[in-house]
């Protein structure tokens, strides 16, 4: 994150505004403040909020936590991040975060939409997991028959298409038939000599 | 030696059952021998000449195979056009760029012989497409366009309607369209000449829906093109021919002060430290280690550069594989080798294909080389260079072999980026212009020549200078002589050496190969006839370059520019790309250093007609902090791995959005400013990784990313093309390289204000 002086008193303000959203998103106002549990919860977002940035270019505005996913002892938290200004129904900058106990790490962070898969950076499950998790969010949003559309509509601006692993699986997961013209990319492999 | 020879003869004996399908030497030698040539009886036979080489005279494929992940598959014998789609040039010779009229032109395919049903990117575009990309052809009635005629009856639509103009056409029957010529039965779409179609020729290649997925062979007359005619040419400048000292098998091992390896690790991969051997000595097949051959340096009298690859190691791509590729497909297998791997080798020609050595026979003192292709696709990015090969040229030893300038490129000449031959850049740049008083016009020759002589010959003002032999990008090959190094294939050369006797026959020598001596220079090439040529040769290039256009100004070659310009053209050729980032034949001076040398000697030796106030584009050392206004590649001659925009993922309102176009360099490659200004930021960047922005003063500025050097710090004053920082692979990514963002409307240096914009709007690729 570009980092730029900010007063003491700002970083509070903008640390606990994105505390609230992400505890309004993730929990609901009155299960956090009514129940133990969510005394919990908010220690652990405590921890993940350390690791969401302040500002991307300009400040974050929402942090939508989009879905999370449990793995070998750690959790992945996906949020999606919207700028000030920009419109609602915009692309998120899309943020995965993982937890180990109290301790966060930023894991994928991608504000310049470069074209990388999940599993180059977490296990594949997880990026299959977040993906899917991903897509039932926006299908919340839009509903099924215009996110299939929109398949339909981008898959047919090409006679070949790319998509990944991650994509197709949780596409398959959903039900969703993948287009004839779809082509796999191939999964990252780090441990490749 | 022999010891290494006898085991790698015994080995190859299991060695060889294993390869021999895979590349047969045989087809190696039968292809050299159709290979076009420069001249038949020189020791040049080795330099393709690719102004008469096309896609038609690649070799067929050597071996089956496919890439399911790009839905691609080919077979043994099949022909490169036939399996290279435009996507995957796209980056390199640029083919989209091409209009049907020039294809026309270049390959002497006549369009009216050319029937819609074998052309299936005409056939398949929809109506509403053509008359969208198609100049002025909404204006046409379908009477006066018989092929959508043909589909509007067939359609069975109204009659009374064919005198109406397409575009208003095309709003009263919306399916129609929607329709396209290859709708039409067969027998009707083999009548159909495109040529009917008015205008037709006009658009580039990219204009038209689905043009990526188009193989070479599917436009009409393109596999013909010789590849020297692209839009970005496999460019033979700043090409360095070296001897083949000694060929090693593959019993050899450790070798560091290589010349070859990839776009990802560099050009200077160690064997095998490097990469991996393809054979290593744990593997059921026979061990193999590192096969190379040995190279020397050319003499070089009568100069004080010399070139550095004397005992450099080109390893065999046979038993060395390196990391390769870029995005999304880096990880696609491919041939023998692992996912992400690519045999080691070199770009001689460009970004095109790789070149390989393959196998170092020290039992017949030759060595096998074969070419290797990669496929991309504009948001996944391309694949290692280990899809399909065909074979290449077989060397003896001591012939010479292209090696290219030993560069972060792998000899490849940073290309025409910027227009080639001087013409202006297009696509919206929002060129400003200058406001300097007017400049000098012309050029003193004498002064001009002093200072060209001082660059080509170190100050030496020898006469007698001989120079490496070198072959220019029309397959002229000769040698420099001289005080100005005049190629001894020019024909104010020829003319003025040809008066004197035997004069005609010892350049033919020369250009067939042979090493002239000093004394002969003399006899042949005296002073007053050097100052002669170099004086024919500067009125030409001058009257050339006064047409040009400057494309930092927009505005004719002036003053300082103009003299930068003319000892440009005469280091590099006359068509060579302004400020070209090519090198020479050491591998020394760029052709933009080249010129802004013999400008600064010039202006020392003017005196009383030193130009003021004249626009000094770009210094070296010290950056001037001014804006041109016009982008230049940041990465000259690198090639593009990704587009600006939103990703065409599955789920449009989750997708990612390029934020900047992506280069595929390898780590460590020198990173120039896109433009002059002042260095705003330098540091590490969450997701972007080690990011330089520069602010160019004009509500423009600029970003770089994924570095893993810088070489400026924030408050610095930069030149454009000055070097800033060296590429790496720094944040999120899928390996190494460079990120280039353009922000427009920025105020007062903010790095936070302003918008990305796409940057292929301000800079030509």
């Amino acid at each position: 994150m570009i980092q730029k002086n900010t007063s003491n008193s700002n970083r509070k303000h903008i640390r606990s505004a994105l505390i609230s959203a992400i505890l309004i998103s993730v929990l609901g106002i009155g299960f956090v403040l009514t129940t133990p549990l969510g005394a919990l919860q908010a220690q652990v977002l405590e921890s993940v909020s350390s690791c969401i940035p302040e500002r991307i270019r300009r400040p974050v505005a929402h942090v939508d936590n989009v879905s999370n996913y449990a793995f070998e002892g750690e959790t992945y938290y996906l949020f999606g991040l919207l700028e000030e200004g920009k419109p609602v129904d915009s692309p998120p900058v899309l943020l995965v975060v993982k937890t180990t106990g109290q301790d966060c790490q930023e894991v994928f962070f991608n504000p310049g939409g470069e074209t990388v898969q999940f599993a180059q950076v977490m296990p594949q499950t997880v990026a299959r997991r977040l993906t899917l998790g991903l897509y039932e969010h926006e299908i919340d949003k839009i509903g099924i028959d215009k996110f299939k559309a929109d398949i339909v509509k981008v898959a047919g601006s090409r006679t070949s298409i790319i998509w990944f692993d991650e994509e197709v699986w949780a596409l398959r997961q959903l039900g969703i038939s993948i287009p004839n013209n779809v082509r796999i990319a191939p999964v990252p492999s780090p441990s490749t000599p | 030696m022999h010891y290494a020879a006898w085991r790698w003869l015994l080995s190859c004996l299991l060695c060889l059952l294993f390869w021999l399908g895979y590349l047969p030497s045989g087809q190696l030698t039968a292809f050299a021998q159709s290979l076009p040539m420069t001249d038949e009886t020189s020791v040049y036979d080795i330099i393709p000449d690719w102004s008469q080489f096309s896609f038609d005279d690649f070799g067929a494929i050597g071996t089956s195979g496919s890439a399911p992940s790009l839905g691609r598959s080919w077979k043994a014998g099949q022909s490169v056009s036939g399996v290279l789609k435009l996507e995957d040039l796209a980056g390199s010779l640029s083919p989209q760029d091409f209009s049907l009229s020039q294809i026309g032109q270049l390959s002497e395919v006549d369009l009216t012989q050319i029937s819609a049903s074998s052309f299936p990117l005409i056939a398949d575009q929809k109506v509403s497409t053509l008359v969208e990309v198609v100049p002025r052809l909404g204006e046409f009635s379908l009477n006066e366009v018989a092929p959508l005629k043909t589909l509007f009856l067939n359609q069975g639509l109204p009659e009374q309607a064919l005198g109406t103009p397409l575009s208003e056409l095309l709003d009263q029957f919306t399916d129609f369209g929607g329709s396209s010529l290859s709708t039409l039965p067969k027998d009707q779409l083999s009548r159909i000449n495109i040529a009917e179609i008015p205008n037709i020729d006009i658009p580039q290649l990219q204009a038209f829906e689905g043009f990526e997925s188009q193989t070479i062979a599917q436009i009409p007359g393109l596999s013909q093109v010789p590849l020297s005619s692209f839009p970005n040419p496999i460019a033979t400048i700043g090409s360095i021919i070296a001897r083949i000292d000694v060929v090693y098998g593959p019993a050899e091992n450790n070798r560091t002060d290589t010349i070859s390896g990839s776009d990802v690790v560099g050009f200077d991969a160690s064997c095998p430290d490097g990469g991996m051997l393809t054979n290593p000595p744990d593997a059921l097949v026979t061990p193999a280690k590192c096969a190379y051959i040995e190279l020397d340096d050319l003499e070089n009298q009568g100069k004080k550069m010399q070139s550095s690859f004397e005992g450099k190691q080109w390893i065999s791509g046979k038993y060395h594989a390196v990391r390769g590729g870029h995005g999304a497909l880096a990880a696609t297998p491919g041939m023998n080798y692992l996912p992400g791997f690519e045999p080691t080798g070199r770009h001689p020609f460009g970004p095109f294909f790789k070149q390989v050595i393959w196998e170092p026979d020290e039992s017949t003192d030759q060595v096998s080389s074969a070419l290797f292709f990669r496929f991309c696709d504009p948001s996944a990015g391309c694949t290692p260079y280990n899809q399909f090969s065909v074979p290449f040229l077989t060397y003896p030893v001591n012939s010479l072999i292209f090696v290219g300038a030993l560069n972060e490129f792998g000899g490849a000449a940073p290309s025409a980026s910027f227009g080639s031959g001087g013409a202006s850049v297009s696509g919206g740049s929002p060129a400003i212009a200058r406001s300097n008083p007017p400049c000098i016009q012309g050029v003193g020759g004498s002064n001009l020549g002093e200072a060209i002589a001082a660059v080509e010959s170190q100050g030496s003002g020898n006469y007698q200078a001989i120079g490496n032999p070198t072959c220019d990008g029309a397959g002229l090959c000769g040698v420099a002589i001289g005080r100005y190094q005049t190629m001894s294939y020019k024909e104010s050369v020829q003319a003025i050496v040809g008066r004197n006797p035997g004069g005609a026959a010892w350049l033919d020598s020369l250009n067939k190969g042979a090493r002239p001596t000093p004394d002969e220079i003399l006899r042949y090439y005296p002073q007053a006839a050097q100052e002669e040529v170099f004086k024919i040769e500067i009125a030409d290039l001058t009257a050339q370059a006064t047409a040009q256009a400057d494309p930092t100004t927009g505005q004719p070659f002036t003053g300082d520019r103009l003299i930068e310009r003319v000892a440009q053209m005469w280091y590099g050729g006359p068509g060579v790309p302004v400020d070209s980032g090519g090198t020479d034949n050491n591998g020394v001076l760029t052709v933009y250093e080249y010129g802004v040398k013999a400008r600064q000697i010039y202006e020392g030796s003017s005196k009383g007609i030193k130009p003021v106030n004249c626009t000094t584009s770009k210094t070296t050392a010290q950056g001037n902090g001014k804006a041109s206004g016009t982008l230049i590649n940041p990465v000259s001659g690198a090639s593009l791995t990704s587009d600006f925009g939103a990703r065409e993922s599955p789920c449009a309102g989750c997708s990612s959005f390029h934020q900047g176009i992506d280069f595929g360099v390898g780590d460590g490659t020198p990173v120039g400013a896109a433009d002059g200004g002042r260095v705003v930021y330098t540091g590490n960047v969450s997701g972007y990784g080690n990011t330089i922005f520069i602010d160019h003063g004009n509500g423009m500025m600029t970003q770089y990313s994924h570095l893993e050097q810088f070489n400026v710090n924030v408050g610095d004053s930069v030149s454009q093309g000055q070097n800033i920082a060296l590429s790496g692979h720094s944040g999120l990514g899928s390996g190494p390289h460079l990120h280039f963002g353009v922000l427009t409307g920025t105020v007062n240096g903010d790095i936070y204000s302003g918008d990305y914009d796409d940057p292929e709007k301000y800079l030509k690729l």
